[in-house]
């Protein structure tokens, strides 16, 4: 028997585009008579595709008991295990909000231990859902936990509790095979975004323009709305795909500013979507604003350059000294310790014995940039530093001081014993045996060697 | 003789008891804490200073400076003298410098601030960002934990109680578990230190009823609990030191917890930046960047603190020693080359000061000359020096000179004395001359700089050095900036005039000057030409008059200091070249110049020389046939210069009855002496052992790699 009618599922699809399958799924699987629920189903689908919202939405609608955790709050997998735990407990007592963390849950093996414990103590008489929103998104590996719940029916000596998995990411490849209740959820087309998107009311499209001088009819304000979101997912949708969250972060980021000239009075209100002359004109005035990456935030330094503060980049420079070291490492990463004689002496001998290499070039076609950087000696960044430097500088202890702030700041790690992580070695860091490895990428490299005038394309060999 | 070459193990052995002793008695001489250093040992290349018996009970009375008794002999008044001047001169400065430093941050400090309290409050809604704020620091990783302290002391005390800061490093945390127990544990400030994840968190202050709470110490729900207890706090500002010296994705990962938290717990994310942003960038996933909010903020840009620490320090009216001009260079190209920090500069003024003090006697002279008064050896001293004896020469040179003048100054101390007055005099006026000119410069080039964009401002740091020397006069960017008065037009003549009164204090030179041009008064093009040619030639008589070299005052060596290897060696020793001289030349450091014939070499120094012969492999058979070659052959000479005439036959049948002492090394004597030399080599980091197949070979080859490069 379900729970819903099937008018009532038409309404929800109203609420939830697209979404009719899914309610329908929902409402066919799962009842609050404990004996015909599987211990498990799974909700899977692209992030954003309306799978948490649809199952919350849902839950609400059938007043059934749940439980709802986001995995991607806890950290480790001890603190999902002690979460859920925590919360079973609590149904039934006078206050579920006030959670009784008394019990330690260190393993898979311990929990089933203990839920059945607490299935048994509760006695569940109607069926109890259990969300584990964003699965995936757990601190630590997921895979042998999703496998626990699904075969954890096995192992309950009490029935009456049922799993609900909500993952974004690829199920675990040992569990495809397992029969179990899936609910697919297919990414938004893009008349389905532009649907979703659109669904917003006159009174929470004001308050996102803020205040204005000029006050708009809900009419005019959802003529406004609904010819925007049509522009915006025209621009966006091909970029950003179904992802709805972003769309809509992009969608609301980009309004105030959008709609100000026609709050301003610049532009004629747009009284319905023929007024086309208005519409043209707002599209022009907005042009650049769709065009450019500001709104889209992918870079901190876009943004900052778009606020008018592109002149204190330069300011916060390093050294010049680091600078010169940086490119050096970015080198001795970069190019073959075999070629150094041929790219940093400067005796005329070592020129002349230049092998005939295009044999080789056939065979190396990947672009060594593209590669991860190879470590090298301490020495080498040395001796490559001595020679790009313009004047001759003495080993001081300056140098030595430089190298280990590049180091503390992740510009160059240490390759080898040690790790890069730990950092609480023995071995010191400035001896000449260790192994360091660049840690900047091209762009940066060049950026720099440009601030020093350093050619430094001139050293590499592609 | 072998007895000696067993000996010396246990001799090294010992070395640490001995030292001090050997020290004393071969190298230096050991002094009394007054004590004086006399002339016979000026050459010795180190002192030990041991203070007597009881000597914490005399450090109370007595002062960190010695009496410079070898080139006058002073008094312990001269002592006192010279130290109450440096004290007294280094506290002006230092509170000065802590101004400096702080008002560097005070308006970050500000902006921040402003910033966190106008990030929203948090509400239930899917689109809150996480706020953050990104502070550029700069890559001078010394002074972050000072600013960022800062910044949660200022914030805290402007908010106070609502908001909450906790400032963490990310440096020493090895992963998101560790990093969340950190900023909890600040905040709770109830969790126990302990790093095991077993360790709960066992809160006293979180109402729990009589249930224990077993929650792990890094589960962020223990801060909510924490959160709702605390009424006052209306937002958490959690700050992170080094948010690019952390690992791969632990910041992300620290970003996206507080972000899935945001809607419960009020966070505002502040990032120390030592990079740039464009770094930066890349170490950000995307996926994070769509959580965030972000602004930035730039610390003040450390070049004006520069100019800043010009004025008010080297170049202000109360400066009483001038740094020179060879000495600021270095400093100067020293912060642009290697450090761009501020402390280190400051420190550096700090030690020229204290050298200054600590080692010129006539460095008392810059008090009211009272105790000088008295020591003739002082008044003496005076007349040597060598821009006084110029002063001297000059004068007496020239045909009419009045030589009563040249007599008294020769002759009476008190008109000596009354001479250094007046020159002391001329320094101050010299200072605040430069200062004017400098400040001069500045205001012509921001004007200047309105109409041709293509010259780069030279700050005030950058032409000091030039400007007391006396090289900016006449220079090219003086006479640019002469030629750029020369055609102004009306406006640029209001614009200057406009600077000039913001520049400078009503009193100064320049104010009266710009007050006499009398600008606004005509009109009309002749009129204006005129004031142009009045301005640009007052201006350049200015510059001519002020930009003087500090050499033409007598007695500048008592004004300026200008000792640039003393502050070079102070601060950026060259290691590798000493090492490298100290096992090249050995005798530099062991033992006198004229014993250093006598000296043994020690057996590392003998590998080392080997070594340096040797290519990047070296095959441990070879090397040490080589070592022992040269301890028999350098043994053979010796036995050759002691004894005389030594027969083989003698020495084998002594050997053979075991007598004599063999004069010789034996192969197993020079293998421990070798083993020894290579494996301290190795703990110098200059060799790394291999063992290498050759050929098919099975047997395979020990060789030792050679890792320190030469020439670096």
């Amino acid at each position: 028997m379900t729970d819903l009618t099937n008018n009532r599922l038409q309404e929800l699809t109203l609420e939830f585009p697209a979404r009719y399958n899914q309610f329908d799924l929902l409402n066919s699987l799962l009842s609050k008579d404990k004996t015909t629920n599987p211990t498990a189903i799974a909700l899977v689908g692209q992030t954003s595709s309306g799978k948490s919202c649809v199952l919350r939405r849902f839950l609400q609608e059938v007043q059934f008991s749940h439980t709802w955790l986001s995995c991607d709050e806890c950290v480790t997998l001890r603190v999902l295990l002690q979460r859920i735990l925590a919360a079973l407990r609590a149904i039934g007592t006078q206050d579920p909000n006030n959670l009784d963390y008394s019990i330690m849950c260190h393993n898979s093996t311990l929990f089933v231990t203990q839920l059945n414990d607490t299935l048994r103590a509760l006695a569940l008489e109607e069926a109890h859902f259990v969300v584990l929103d964003r699965i995936d998104e757990l601190g630590e590996p997921y895979e042998s936990f999703y496998q626990l719940i699904i075969k954890i029916g096995n192992m309950l000596r009490y029935d009456g509790i049922t799993f609900i998995l909500v993952s974004s990411g690829s199920e675990p490849r040992s569990s495809v095979t397992t029969t179990f209740p899936h609910i697919y959820f297919p990414p938004y087309s893009k008349a389905e975004s532009l649907a979703i998107v659109r669904k917003e009311s006159p009174d929470s499209i004001r308050s996102m323009l803020g205040s204005t001088e000029r006050k708009l009819s809900d009419l005019q304000l959802s003529s406004l709305w609904s010819s925007y979101t049509q522009v915006i997912i025209d621009t966006y949708f091909p970029l950003y795909g179904p992802d709805i969250q972003q769309l809509k972060a992009i969608v609301r980021r980009v309004f105030p500013t959008y709609a100000k000239p026609v709050s301003d009075g610049v532009v004629g209100i747009l009284a319905s979507n023929r007024n086309y002359h208005a519409f043209v004109k707002l599209y022009k005035i907005n042009q650049p604003l769709l065009t450019s990456e500001e709104f889209v935030r992918n870079s901190f330094v876009s943004y900052v350059q778009g606020a008018g503060a592109a002149e204190s980049a330069g300011h916060h420079d390093m050294p010049m000294y680091a600078k010169y070291l940086l490119c050096a490492a970015y080198l001795a990463s970069y190019s073959k310790s075999r070629y150094d004689i041929r790219l940093f002496s400067r005796i005329r001998e070592s020129r002349r014995r230049v092998r005939n290499t295009t044999k080789h070039k056939f065979k190396d076609k990947i672009n060594s940039r593209n590669l991860a950087p190879s470590p090298f000696e301490y020495e080498r960044l040395l001796a490559i530093f001595q020679c790009i430097v313009p004047d001759r500088i003495d080993s001081v202890t300056d140098i030595q001081t430089q190298v280990a702030t590049l180091s503390t700041l992740k510009l160059i790690t240490r390759v080898g014993i040690g790790g890069d992580s730990s950092g609480g070695s023995s071995i010191d860091i400035l001896g000449s045996r260790t192994k360091w490895r660049v840690n900047v990428s091209w762009d940066i490299i060049l950026q720099i060697s440009r601030d020093i005038r350093f050619q430094i394309e001139n050293y590499l060999i592609d | 003789m072998p007895a000696s070459v067993f000996e010396t193990p246990s001799k090294r052995k010992a070395a640490p008891e001995v030292l001090p002793d050997q020290m004393s008695s071969e190298v230096g001489e050991s002094i009394e804490h007054s004590e004086l250093i006399s002339d016979r040992d000026v050459h010795k290349t180190c002192y030990v200073i041991k203070p007597s018996g009881n000597a914490r009970k005399k450090e109370k009375k007595s002062y960190p400076f010695i009496r410079l008794d070898q080139s006058i002999p002073e008094t312990d008044g001269h002592v006192v003298d010279r130290w109450t001047l440096y004290t007294k001169s280094i506290e002006k400065i230092q509170t000065k410098l802590e101004s400096l430093l702080n008002d560097a941050d005070e308006s970050t400090l500000h902006r921040v601030w402003n910033y966190v309290t106008s990030t929203q409050d948090y509400h239930h809604e899917a689109y809150t960002l996480l706020p953050v704020g990104l502070v550029l620091t700069g890559a001078n990783i010394s002074s972050h934990t000072r600013l960022f302290t800062n910044i949660s002391k200022y914030i805290e005390q402007k908010e106070a109680q609502k908001v909450a800061t906790v400032v963490v490093t990310l440096r020493d945390a090895s992963s998101l578990r560790e990093a969340l127990r950190k900023i909890i544990s600040q905040l709770v400030g109830q969790l126990k230190a302990d790093d095991e994840d077993e360790i709960t968190a066992r809160m006293k202050n979180v109402p729990q009823g009589d249930q224990t709470d077993k929650r792990l110490s890094y589960d962020l729900d223990l801060l909510i609990d924490w959160f709702v207890k605390q009424e006052s706090v209306e937002k958490i500002v959690v700050i992170i030191e080094d948010a690019d010296g952390s690992d791969g994705n632990l910041l992300p990962e620290v970003i996206r917890m507080l972000f899935v938290y945001r809607n419960r717990l009020p966070f505002v994310l502040l990032l120390g930046i030592a990079t740039t942003l464009p770094i930066f960038n890349t170490k950000i996933p995307k996926r994070t960047m769509r959580m965030i909010d972000f602004e930035s903020f730039d610390v003040l840009r450390t070049d004006d603190s520069l100019t800043r620490l010009l004025d008010e320090i080297l170049l202000c009216s109360s400066t009483q020693l001038l740094l020179g001009p060879g000495l600021f260079r270095s400093l100067l190209k020293r912060y642009n080359n290697h450090t761009k920090n501020l402390e280190t500069f400051t420190s550096a003024i700090q030690y020229a000061y204290m050298t200054h003090f600590f080692a010129n006697p006539l460095s008392i002279i810059l008090a009211p000359p009272k105790s000088i008064a008295q020591s003739e050896d002082h008044i003496i001293a005076l007349r040597t020096i060598p821009s006084f004896q110029s002063y001297v020469a000059d004068w007496t040179s020239k045909e009419e000179c009045d030589t009563e003048h040249i007599r008294e100054l020769l002759t009476d101390s008190t008109s000596v004395l009354a001479f250094v007055g007046s020159c002391q005099k001329e320094f101050f006026e010299f200072v605040s001359r430069q200062s004017d000119a400098l400040k001069l410069l500045d205001v012509l080039q921001d004007a200047s700089s309105t109409y041709s964009s293509t010259t780069v401002k030279r700050t005030r740091a950058e032409l000091y050095a030039d400007a007391i020397t006396g090289a900016l006069r006449g220079s090219p960017i003086v006479r640019e900036l002469v030629m750029f008065i020369t055609k102004m037009s009306a406006a640029t003549v209001d614009n200057l005039a406009r600077l000039i009164d913001q520049k400078f204090d009503k009193n100064s030179v320049i104010r009266k000057m710009r007050d006499s041009w009398n600008i606004g008064s005509m009109n009309g093009k002749a009129s204006h030409l005129k004031l142009i040619s009045n301005i640009s030639k007052s201006l350049q008589e200015f510059l001519d008059a002020n930009l003087k070299s500090y050499t033409d005052i007598v007695f500048h060596e008592l004004f300026v200091f200008d000792s640039v290897s003393l502050c070079e060696n102070a601060f950026a020793p060259r290691y590798r070249a000493t090492i490298e001289k100290a096992l090249m030349q050995p005798s530099y450091y062991l033992c006198h110049p004229s014993e250093a014939a006598e000296l043994e070499k020690p057996f590392l120094s003998v590998a080392h020389a080997l070594y340096r012969e040797s290519g990047t492999l070296i095959n441990i058979y070879d090397y040490w046939r080589a070592f022992h070659q040269v301890l028999v052959a350098k043994r053979d000479t010796e036995t050759m210069a002691n004894e005389s005439l030594p027969t083989n036959e003698d020495e084998d049948a002594g050997y053979s009855r075991g007598l004599t002492p063999p004069t010789t090394f034996l192969e197993s004597q020079t293998l421990a002496l070798f083993y020894k030399a290579i494996s301290e080599l190795k703990y110098l980091g200059f060799l790394k052992e291999m063992s290498s197949k050759r050929g098919g070979n099975k047997n395979t080859l020990v060789t030792l790699q050679k890792l320190v490069w030469d020439g670096l």
